[in-house]
């Protein structure tokens, strides 16, 4: 019982940024299934507190950077070739990593999207179910998001027809780390009445203490600029 | 043609035993069916750019696009859709927490690999394009 309420605590102190970090690495890996087919895409992610995102595509190096602001900037080390693009759709702002790292993790920026709380009530196993609807045209009307110990663990998108759409669940919280984040992130899509797709992506070697360059990168001044092809 | 099939039996059994009621799901499941598939990787991807194109567009840069920018439904745009769709993508958490970009991915890479191209998936208006 002690246990769980420690738990709870430090768990909710990391979701409303009690312990907020400047910055957060990461190694991820993601692996979609289709059809028998799965696709691995592997990158490191680079996030800072001031909503800065570069993104570093292995095994070619390709670069991304992106922020708040919605400022993006693409680059190819291969070819020296850089175009960038400014929408505020780019923004940053809900990126799960950012989402933790800023503190705005017990809604997963659901609220940012212009969802609100229809309702919220406890489940048995100690989960929190809040139930967000958006009346907005275009959006998938409800999403259910379920929390365990303050964090979120299960998001399902439910469309008019109250039919599940699709389903994340975030698993592999280490508590006990200085940056409380899901190292995996399991999502199953229903969108095709034939067969679903699996998304598993996984968080790996997560480190707040990290001095990677990457950090900083800024693109080479001799980059070529390049007519965005959109 | 086995893995494939031994894939689809892991997947649907994964669907199923993934209900509403149930906020988990069993890690070694999904591993499992992952562990079965056929690899398709991008990064091993024939060479793009030669496979034919549709008015005057590239595949691989189409490829690439879902691939980098996925999330935001860009490459929808440059395959030719709905004035609203980056909104569309964008709104719905990045295409549902990025499964709706990852598909378009995947099916992309297939109609590379398979020979079909993309030629079927440009001007295309609708939300999904398979």
């Amino acid at each position: 019982m002690l246990r769980r309420l420690l738990i709870s605590i430090i768990a909710l102190l990391a979701s409303v940024g009690g312990f907020a970090q400047s910055r957060v690495a990461a190694d991820v890996e993601v692996k979609t299934l289709m059809d028998g087919k799965v696709t691995t895409v592997t990158k490191r992610v680079f996030c800072q507190g001031n909503g800065r995102l570069v993104t570093v595509f292995s095994p070619a190096g390709n670069v991304v950077i992106s922020n708040l602001n919605g400022e993006m900037t693409m680059y190819s080390p291969a070819t020296n070739e850089v175009f960038t693009s400014t929408k505020t759709d780019f923004s940053t702002k809900n990126d799960l990593l950012y989402l933790f790292l800023s503190g705005r993790s017990s809604d997963l920026g659901l609220a940012s999207y212009g969802y609100r709380l229809a309702s919220s009530e406890y489940e048995e196993g100690g989960y929190l179910k809040r139930t967000y609807k958006s009346d907005k045209k275009g959006k998938v009307p409800t999403v259910e998001l379920v929390l365990k110990d303050y964090l979120p663990v299960y998001v399902a998108y439910i469309d008019a027809s109250r039919k599940v759409v699709s389903k994340t669940y975030l698993s592999g919280y280490d508590t006990g780390a200085a940056f409380v984040f899901p190292s995996r992130v399991t999502g199953i899509d229903y969108l095709k009445s034939r067969d679903s797709t699996v998304t598993r992506t996984i968080y790996s070697n997560v480190r707040t203490d990290s001095s990677d360059k990457e950090f900083n990168f800024e693109i080479p001044a001799d980059a070529v600029s390049v007519k965005s092809p959109f | 043609m086995k893995k494939i099939i031994l894939t689809l039996i892991a997947v649907f059994a994964i669907s199923a035993a993934a209900s509403a009621a149930n906020y988990t799901i069993n890690d070694a499941d999904i591993d499992a069916a992952i562990e079965c598939a056929v690899e398709v990787s991008p990064m091993n991807m024939p060479d793009a750019p030669a496979l034919p194109a549709v008015s005057g567009k590239s595949d691989g840069v189409a490829v690439a696009l879902t691939f980098l920018l996925g999330g935001f439904g860009i490459h929808r745009h440059y395959m030719g859709t709905a004035p609203w769709m980056w909104a569309a993508y964008t709104f719905t958490v990045a295409g549902i927490f990025g499964v709706v970009p990852f598909v378009d991915l995947i099916v992309e890479i297939v109609g590379l690999i398979d020979g079909t191209g993309l030629g079927r998936y440009y001007n295309n208006p609708k939300f999904f394009m398979w």
